[in-house]
């Protein structure tokens, strides 16, 4: 039997400081797909519930160090590659992460990390094809949700709560001249009412 | 007053932190690993090595593999869910080494404690490898790597491994890599994958030099030619790597900087 391989679907990718407003692009974006016939997916951060376990079970340990946090993250990541990402964009269908890479790297460069060490050890997940930019004004902010539900605001939390000494500020200063830079460069589009899909 | 740019600031810091490792080496603790298969008998000369240490008068502690009160239930968890892939799994043993690394291990080194790895990152070196993962990006994951002053590394056969194993217990299902051998028989496929884990631990020996142990020799035998080899190694100052990995860790302590 000779099978014609479905054409591979395309990866999406969501950025930025917030849970809610990427959950809430996500969701719309999918929805656009869907009007327009063509089937999409979503792999939310924290997918294999690694980070909802550690702060449940955490308590009483000293927090996790920048590094520690992206490791954890590239678990999540990796978890959800095998059983979100690949295996939809193998059907032929989109897929929306969101997050996905220029979030932790830009949480590890804010936190002082080497960009070229985040890259390699994010090496296993494969690149986007589109890069969108969520900026936390899209949702009023009565309905960002809480810290918990963004990658960024779970990690500053840690980092406060820690036996280090951070200035989270700064790092959420830092983070946003990441995704800055991204934007400027042409790697990533900032979501707008404009941007098609996710008004 | 001119103030430095931020780049110049984190450059001045950076130095002075150097300075200021380098100022602790006489004052700081040793890093000594025991690494080998399963079975090897690394654990029984640990706890020796341990109790002849303190009896020495040292103040030792003891970091054990996968023992992070914040990442082992995770591991855990998936493990028994048998749903790790060998990134995953790999990620998930790094993040456990580096928490303790900067939680427990270096705390412990700069006030002069010394600490007694049962598994330090060859064990997941050599057995991410085995799973088929690359090396070079194995290296990346656990950099920047913070070398220990000594490896000891318990050399055993595999069938050696897999008798000792047996005679106690099953081997668990990643322990045998049955997630990459696919062989139903946990004993079978444990004989297979040891195979290849040693084969990794031994060009892991060869380039990175650890103390090979024989471990197919007596107890006793083995804790005399660690005690003697301990003794006469001598103490070197630390690595240039372990430096940048101290540095990075004290930036974000600067209680213990100014004691």
């Amino acid at each position: 039997m000779t099978g014609v391989a479905p054409p591979r679907g395309t990866l999406i990718a969501l950025e930025g400081t917030g849970g809610r407003s990427m959950a809430v692009a996500a969701r719309r974006l999918e929805r656009s797909f869907r009007t327009s016939q063509a089937g999409a997916g979503i792999s939310p951060w924290d997918a294999s519930a690694i980070f909802l376990q550690i702060a449940q079970g955490g308590r009483g340990n000293p927090a996790p160090p920048p590094r520690t946090l992206i490791l954890l993250y590239a678990a999540d990541l990796a978890f959800r590659l095998r059983w979100q990402i690949r295996p939809i964009l193998d059907e032929g269908t989109h897929v929306i992460a969101a997050p996905y890479l220029e979030t932790v790297v830009g949480f590890g460069r804010a936190a002082g990390l080497p960009q070229a060490w985040l890259r390699r050890v994010f090496a296993f997940a494969p690149p986007p094809d589109v890069c969108y930019r969520v900026p936390e004004s899209t949702i009023p902010v009565h309905r960002r949700g809480a810290p918990s539900d963004s990658f960024l605001e779970f990690c500053l939390a840690q980092l406060r709560n820690g036996p280090a000494s951070w200035d989270t500020e700064e790092i959420r200063r830092g983070f946003e001249g990441h995704l800055d830079r991204l934007e400027s460069r042409g790697k990533c589009t900032l979501v707008t009412a404009r941007t098609p899909g996710t008004e | 007053m001119i103030t430095p740019s931020p780049t110049l600031a984190r450059r001045q810091t950076a130095r002075h932190l150097r300075e200021v490792v380098l100022a602790r080496e006489k004052k700081r603790g040793l890093l000594i690993a025991f690494e080998g298969p399963d079975g090897s008998g690394k654990t029984t000369q640990r706890k020796l090595f341990k109790n002849w240490l303190k009896s020495e008068g040292h103040d030792v502690i003891t970091t054990k593999w996968n023992s992070s009160a914040l990442v082992k239930p995770l591991v855990k968890a998936r493990k028994a869910a048998r749903s790790l892939s060998p990134e995953e799994f790999c990620v998930l043993h790094a993040a456990d080494f580096r928490y303790r690394l900067e939680n427990d291990v270096l705390p412990a080194l700069w006030q002069g404690q010394t600490v007694v790895a049962d598994r330090y990152l060859f064990t997941a070196l050599a057995r991410d490898a085995a799973r088929g993962l690359d090396l070079a990006w194995l290296l990346d994951v656990y950099d920047p790597l913070f070398w220990p002053d000594m490896v000891f590394y318990f050399a055993v056969s595999p069938e050696t491994s897999g008798k000792r194993i047996a005679a106690d217990r099953s081997p668990s299902y990643y322990e045998a890599g049955q997630d990459v051998t696919e062989i139903s028989d946990p004993l079978d496929s444990y004989t297979q994958f040891m195979g290849r884990v040693i084969q990794e631990y031994e060009a892991l020996a060869r380039i990175f030099q650890f103390v090979t142990v024989d471990a197919e020799q007596s107890i006793f035998e083995q804790h005399r030619v660690i005690r003697e080899l301990f003794e006469s190694g001598a103490r070197r100052p630390w690595e240039r790597r372990n430096q940048k990995v101290l540095v990075e860790w004290l930036s974000h302590h600067p209680k213990l900087v100014k004691v």
